[in-house]
């Protein structure tokens, strides 16, 4: 009887607070990432290829934000210089951040006593 | 009486266990609500969507959670800034696409924020349902954007004291979509002077009344450090997705505004 009262307490606070969720602003990573040989740097699930990245810089024309662009190669640079609205290029590729640091530690995809 | 105290001690145990399940299943690396490929045709779908109108910047929200758990007003659990880029994968390619500039709460620290880059598929990796809502802001705005983004006042606008009902209207707490404001404001008005920016916001932001009973949020800020009540006063009011889109509406600072699905 006794648990039987906590039980129905924790069930209606509980209630009472999951409906005060009002945001999700926790970070996720791909499930296929997390499955990823962090070695190779790419992941196969399904027909989905990810890569992982090392950096991202905003693609757009030099002078408007400083020097940011100079990483791109030309024919990117000749996007980047294209008027706001007109349609832009995306890669097939689909990349990823990867797994949090967490994650990787427990990433078993190496030989035993590699270190 | 004595029995009364452990019965309200046990529950309130089991209340952590259960919130604690609750809240895991939307930290990092949870349990998926669709497979991998669902995630990544979704995400390549919202990046060739928005680059067939040539955004460079845009504001883009995510369904986390499911809609009837949410108080009236609110559609979208997270909102971030997407901003067309050059990526170097690990192999040296050079690829364009979409990078995502969000504000999350630390796995581990709820109460907390940090701001962090990643990608479409990390973004939409663990939402409740493959919806995406957009707002492509004037191509002025998205060049003042693309400037506070690269700037040193993007990291300066972040305040890592989390709610996920932070008062818009002071610095007390922050929340993603109050920093996402914060930045269309240092956009709009080339400041990075918070103190202005709020000023800016309470004159001509209206923001979204959390429509919920003042018991339920009293529990909700005993039980969870993300959310807190003491940055309001009469009213507990937040910045939403939505609220932001009717302010830039209002304003004419909106090129085109639409939701994404997976159909």
């Amino acid at each position: 009887m006794k648990n039987k009262s906590a039980i129905s307490l924790a069930l209606i606070i509980s209630a009472i607070a999951t409906q005060t969720a009002y945001a999700d602003s926790t970070r996720h990573f791909s499930e296929a990432a997390m499955h990823s040989g962090l070695a190779v740097g790419h992941s196969v699930v399904g027909t989905a290829k990810l890569a992982s990245t090392i950096v991202a810089v905003p693609l757009v024309a030099i002078g408007s934000v400083g020097k940011v662009s100079q990483d791109a190669g030309e024919g990117l640079l000749d996007i980047a210089n294209q008027p706001i609205g007109d349609p832009l290029p995306i890669s097939n590729e689909t990349v990823s951040v990867g797994p949090a640091p967490s994650t990787a530690i427990k990433n078993n995809d190496y030989d035993e006593g590699e270190f | 009486m004595n029995n009364f105290f452990k019965n309200i001690a046990i529950g309130l145990l089991l209340i952590s266990t259960s919130m604690s399940g609750y809240a895991a299943s939307s930290q990092a690396n949870g349990e998926l609500n669709f497979s991998s490929d669902d995630i990544v045709t979704f995400s390549k779908k919202v990046e060739r969507s928005l680059a067939a109108k040539g955004a460079r910047v845009f504001i883009i929200s995510r369904v986390g959670r499911p809609v009837e758990e949410l108080p009236p007003g609110f559609n979208y659990t997270h909102t971030g800034i997407g901003v067309y880029s050059i990526i170097t994968t690990a192999d040296g390619k050079k690829i364009p696409g979409y990078t995502m500039y969000n504000l999350y709460q630390k796995p581990d620290q709820p109460n907390q924020s940090e701001l962090v880059q990643d990608y479409p598929v990390d973004f939409f990796s663990g939402v409740y349902k493959l919806e995406a809502g957009v707002i492509i802001p004037k191509p002025e705005l998205q060049k003042r954007l693309l400037q506070v983004l690269t700037s040193d006042t993007y990291r300066k606008l972040h305040n890592p004291k989390y709610s996920a009902i932070a008062n818009p209207f002071n610095s007390t707490y922050q929340n993603c979509t109050e920093h996402t404001l914060d930045v269309l404001n240092a956009a709009i008005y080339e400041t990075d002077d918070i103190d202005k920016l709020k000023r800016n916001s309470k004159e001509y932001f209206d923001a979204q009344k959390v429509k919920v009973n003042p018991f339920k949020m009293l529990i909700g800020s005993m039980f969870s450090s993300d959310i807190a009540i003491s940055d309001h006063e009469e009213k507990v009011e937040t910045a939403t997705f939505s609220t932001i889109a009717q302010y830039l509406q209002k304003y004419d600072l909106i090129q085109e505004q639409f939701s994404i699905t997976m159909q």
